[in-house]
């Protein structure tokens, strides 16, 4: 019986090619309107529906704070200015902010626990070589990290997601759109400029919000100049060692986090420079659509906030900097104590790309330290604070071989990096390399993931780096024809 | 340590071979890309594109009406056709050529992909309308069959290309030709532009500056010896018949009446409301599509709320939100004043 | 069998074994819920609310751009809840769109939940009335209803609900108003004792409709008792890649045959 029935419905049964041939033919007539069409009549109904269950009790507009503040906040006058005021006092709060907890938290890992882990691995008789590896090189370089990296993110990142949670991103793209246009980039590019702030990699994902493929390559391989939380690190330290000290102590926050903004400024024009580079070469074409909702303000939750920026945000990043921190403090230890000849590797190495080094206005010991972070940014500082250290053994300032020695507080990095041969220019050199130089490991991976292009991906790694090698070189040299031979 | 007037001078020398090394189409490297079988190559493409549409407009094709097109001296024309007949794409009879089955297929796919390049250079990107042709000329060598079904599949599998005219399907069907050139119309006729001829490229751009664009409706009002009146838009045109040639038009449906002239959306100054008449044709692809998903269609009420500080998107009110569009997209949008209501 | 499932990046099957390799025990649950709504309508804060997660919700559209998952335990039933990307309409080609039409299509969620802004039900009602064309389970979670109060707006969601044909629970997520009902009214749908009759698009113009109902009567003959047959020759016309695909794979037969085998169960 079944099988009869289902015989009968086998004849008459239409095919799944017959369905398509009828729809392809169908469509040689219908033309290029079924889309406008099918929406008009989506919003006439939608139209039809609201008008019969929404009713607006008073008309009378009340005051309206979203008016008054938007007019504010992009008018042509006070638009920009409040929009730097706001990114200074956000690293203004984070620099000065740091300072102090930076230091206890140094001091507590190196100088207390340190010692007690070398007493208890003494009394356990561990061989040295593994005390070494084990507490010397992997132990002490996420000490290192958690030390000058949780302070700052536990400060920037709250400030920074209130400011999303507000509502003032879209506004910032909304007041740059201008200047992408004219670079020829998506206004959007704002938004994810701003996501990369946080983490380059997060910012590349954020890019599918733009909807056009060449915008969106654009922002992908330009995100790398918005400094990320693992780079904001190193140009605070460095501006804060250099910049801040030239000037009296109260002002020292103050210009240091002006220094920071300044860079991270460079980061925005670049990425304008860059973006219009690209759109006249090997992304030609004219900035196409742009369309940005701009919600309206919310009233933040603060403790909310506070939570989930402190869990998502800066415990996972301070993980994944922990777990790039334990090789990278093995192989430091490594090279500083495996010998060939009567020299480390390390100083092999770090002797071998000194003059290069010093060509671009850094040193040996610096470009080493890059190498070693390519899987991670964070580890940049602590990387070459190991490195100076155990460079300098000879000289006899420090314990030992790739050991950390103990830090009261920043004044000790300053007579560190005189030691190491660093001069203003090494610092400015610094700011600029960290700002401008290759993604890390995971930006790579997640453009590569994003853009499923080995193309697009080689060149988001290249550019940077050879932009960063250039402008450190010309600094470099314009440097020491005008102002002397730093 | 490196003097560093002479690093300067070393990195300033560095810098100028590599850009003469990899300057795009003139440097070294774009050159020796371009090798001299790739141009022969295009040659025969080339040649069989214009045999196939001398036959799909019924005129034979001549040896000098080849080297016209490919802009050659006829004698350098012979080895080409022999290359393309020994291939087995063509036959010669007396002074003409015509394709064989396989020279027409041939003929075709390089049409799908020109054409499917145009659209998509219109839908998913910025460049400029008058590029698009030169480009897809420049494409239609390099693509492969599989490349062409890549783009067509994200296209979602379009008809038509950005000037009315059909695309192959992969298995090289086309419809039957569609509509007449506007100099076959007469006086008080109300027409629909479907078609838009690309070459010769001056007279493109001529007929795009106009504001004629695909879809828009024509009315005639005037024809005379060398050129014809025309109302576009609400405004009279007198279009030369160089320019008239190259319209292919159809009878305007019923259902639609003539536009009216229209202000358009980027006119609006802040706190001034008015009602969307339309989209204008020349906003295609995903920019149409996303504008419309934001709920601009006719009969939408927009106001204009505030410009940004650095001048060019402005945000509108639009169906309860507050939508940023810069001045060219707003510029897309007709809008005509509100109706009274009561 | 398994290399088309592997093409499917948003099928239910492909997603247990890639959450299986995460080590997160969500292999086992009983209904599939979707949550859908343009983008900054408050999504991630209704997700939040009925997950319990606490995901970070800031305020700028495009905010979630991927998929996140989550689960929770309601009258003894495990649900697993997917967040879709916001997006303003189904119809573009846009990444976001393509996932959350694949999922709300392909997916297959026992109920799709919708979130809409109670200050802007009109724009909303353009992805409301797309999904409605889709799927018949559907609960329609009007959010931020505290604001539409603040705004003067009066809304009659009896009305809408009965001009949907799908239940509307008003809600707060922020303040936690409105979730309790938002779940009765997932475990009604859910559990069949609640059966959606969905609106569909009644405009457009005649040659589109001509050209629809031919094709509707070729797709109801092939795939009996489909619901929904416009909606696909919609797609059709339109060309869409994924769906023209789905046909010729015969995914659609087994999508249907899907839904046969749950509503026997």
């Amino acid at each position: 019986m079944k099988n009869q029935v289902d015989n009968i419905i086998e004849k008459n049964k239409i095919t799944d090619e017959e369905i398509l041939e009828t729809a392809n033919s169908l469509r040689w007539d219908l033309g290029e309107n079924l889309h406008d069409s099918l929406l008009e009549s989506i919003y006439q109904d939608a139209a039809e529906i609201s008008e019969k269950v929404v009713t607006k009790v008073d008309e009378k507009p009340k005051f309206d704070w979203d008016r008054t503040l938007d007019r504010l906040l992009t008018s042509k006058w006070t638009g920009f200015p409040i929009m730097l005021l706001i990114l200074t006092i956000v690293f203004w709060i984070t620099i000065s902010g740091a300072n102090v907890p930076s230091a206890l938290l140094a001091s507590f890992l190196i100088d207390t626990i340190h010692p007690v882990l070398k007493d208890v691995a003494a009394y356990f008789g561990t061989p040295l070589w593994l005390d070494g590896l084990l507490i010397d090189g992997i132990y002490l370089a996420m000490a290192w990290v958690i030390s000058v990296m949780l302070p700052p993110m536990a400060i920037f990142f709250p400030l920074f997601t209130l400011l999303e949670d507000f509502g003032y991103l879209p506004r910032v793209a909304f007041n740059l759109d201008s200047l992408f246009k004219k670079a020829g980039a998506h206004g959007k590019q704002a938004l994810t400029m701003a996501m990369g702030y946080g983490c380059n990699a997060a910012g590349i994902i954020a890019t599918r919000v733009i909807d056009s493929p060449r915008e969106r390559l654009i922002a992908i391989i330009t995100n790398n100049f918005s400094l990320c939380n693992g780079r904001w690190p190193t140009q605070i330290l460095i501006a804060s060692l250099f910049i801040g000290s030239m000037v009296p102590a109260a002002l020292g926050g103050l210009v240091s986090a002006t220094a920071v903004v300044a860079v991270a400024l460079l980061g925005i024009i670049l990425t304008f420079v860059t973006s219009w580079f690209l759109s006249r070469t090997i992304l030609k074409g004219e900035a196409s659509t742009f369309s940005l909702e701009l919600p309206p303000y919310r009233p933040p939750k603060i403790l909310q906030t506070l939570y989930t920026s402190l869990i998502d945000r800066t415990i996972f990043v301070l993980w994944r900097a922990i777990i790039f921190a334990v090789p990278a403090g093995a192989v430091i230890w490594l090279s500083a104590n495996v010998m060939i000849g009567d020299q480390s590797i390390g100083e092999h190495i770090v002797n071998f790309m000194d003059p290069f080094g010093l060509l671009l206005g850094l040193n040996g010991v610096i470009l080493f330290a890059y190498i070693i972070a390519i899987p991670a940014n964070e580890i940049v500082i602590p990387t070459i604070l190991m490195l100076t250290v155990m460079i300098l053994k000879a000289s006899g300032v420090g314990e030992g071989a790739g050991v950390m020695f103990e830090l009261d507080d920043y004044q000790i990095y300053t007579e560190l990096f005189a030691a190491g041969g660093w001069t203003l220019l090494t610092a400015i050199n610094l700011m600029l390399f960290s700002l401008v130089h290759n993604p890390c490991s995971t930006a790579i991976y997640t453009i590569y993931k994003e853009t499923k292009s080995i193309k697009w991906t080689a060149i988001s790694t290249f550019l940077p780096l050879v932009m960063g090698i250039a402008i450190c070189f010309f600094v470099a040299q314009i440097w020491r024809i005008f102002i002397g031979a730093g | 340590m490196i003097d560093p007037v002479m690093a300067l001078l070393t990195a300033g020398a560095v810098c100028l071979g590599a850009f003469l090394m990899f300057w795009p189409e003139k440097g070294l490297i774009a050159r020796l890309r371009w090798s001299k079988d790739t141009g022969k190559r295009v040659l025969m493409e080339d040649a069989l594109k214009h045999i196939y549409n001398c036959e799909e407009e019924n005129v034979t094709c001549t040896f000098h009406s080849l080297a016209g097109a490919l802009l050659k001296e006829p004698n350098q024309i012979t080895p080409i056709i022999t290359r393309l007949e020994s291939l087995g794409l063509l036959t010669i009879s007396g002074q003409g050529f015509q394709l064989t089955s396989e020279g027409k297929n041939y003929a075709l796919r390089i049409l799908r992909v020109h054409r499917l390049w145009e659209r998509y250079l219109a839908e998913e990107t910025g460049v400029p309308e008058t590029a698009w042709h030169e480009q897809a000329e420049i494409k239609e060598h390099i693509f492969t069959e599989e490349d062409a079904n890549r783009i067509s599949r994200q296209l979602g599998y379009p008809r038509y290309d950005p000037h009315g005219d059909p695309i192959p399907t992969a298995s090289g069907d086309l419809p039957p030709h569609r509509g007449r050139l506007l100099n076959n119309f007469s006086e008080g006729d109300i027409v629909q532009v479907i078609h838009i001829e690309d070459e010769p490229s001056d007279v493109y751009a001529e007929i795009i500056e106009r504001g004629i664009y695909l879809g828009i409706q024509i009315e005639i009002s005037k024809k005379l010896k060398n050129s014809i009146h025309i109302l576009v838009a609400g405004k009279v045109q007198t279009l030369p018949v160089l320019l008239s040639g190259n319209i292919t038009v159809q009878p305007a449906p019923e259902e639609q009446k003539i536009e009216e002239p229209l202000q358009s959306l980027s006119s609006l100054k802040t706190g001034e409301e008015a009602e969307v008449a339309g989209i204008s044709r020349a906003c295609r692809g995903a920019q149409r599509r996303r504008l419309m998903d934001l709920g601009v269609v006719p009969g939408t009420v927009v106001s204009m709320v505030m410009t940004s500080a650095g001048g060019d998107p402005k945000a509108y009110n639009i169906r309860g939100a507050m939508i940023a569009l810069r001045e060219d997209q707003a510029g897309f949008i007709h809008i005509q004043p509100l109706k009274k209501v009561n | 069998m398994t290399n088309k499932l592997n093409n499917c990046e948003t099928c239910p099957v492909h997603q247990s074994t890639y959450l299986k390799k995460l080590g997160v025990n969500m292999d086992r649950w009983d209904y599939a819920l979707a949550l859908a709504g343009n983008p900054n309508t408050g999504k991630s804060t209704v997700f939040n609310a009925l997950t319990g997660l606490r995901q970070h919700t800031g305020n700028w559209p495009g905010k979630t751009v991927t998929r996140t998952e989550g689960g929770f335990i309601y009258q003894e039933k495990r649900y697993k809840i997917v967040d879709l990307p916001g997006t303003y309409s189904l119809l573009s080609t846009s990444t976001d769109e393509e996932v959350a039409r694949n999922f709300i299509l392909f997916g297959k969620p026992d109920v799709t939940v919708i979130i809409m802004d109670a200050t802007r039900i009109e724009r909303n009602l353009n992805l409301t009335l797309q999904i409605l064309e889709i799927t018949d389970r559907i609960v329609i979670c009007l959010n931020l209803i505290d604001e539409a109060r603040r705004h003067q707006l009066r809304i009659d969601e009896r009305k809408l609900s009965k001009e949907l044909g799908v239940p509307v629970i008003p809600t707060s997520a922020r303040k936690g108003e409105g979730i309790d009902e938002l779940l009765r009214a997932i475990h009604e749908v859910a559990n069949g004792l609640y059966v959606c009759k969905p609106h569909h698009i009644t405009s457009g113009s005649k040659s589109l409709k001509r050209a629809v109902s031919q094709l509707v009567e070729k797709i109801e003959n092939r795939f009996s008792g489909i619901s929904n047959a416009r909606w696909i020759a919609l797609r059709l016309l339109e060309g869409d890649p994924r769906i023209i695909e789905a046909v010729k794979k015969g995914e659609l037969d087994n999508l249907y045959q899907r839904i046969e085998n749950t509503e026997t169960k």
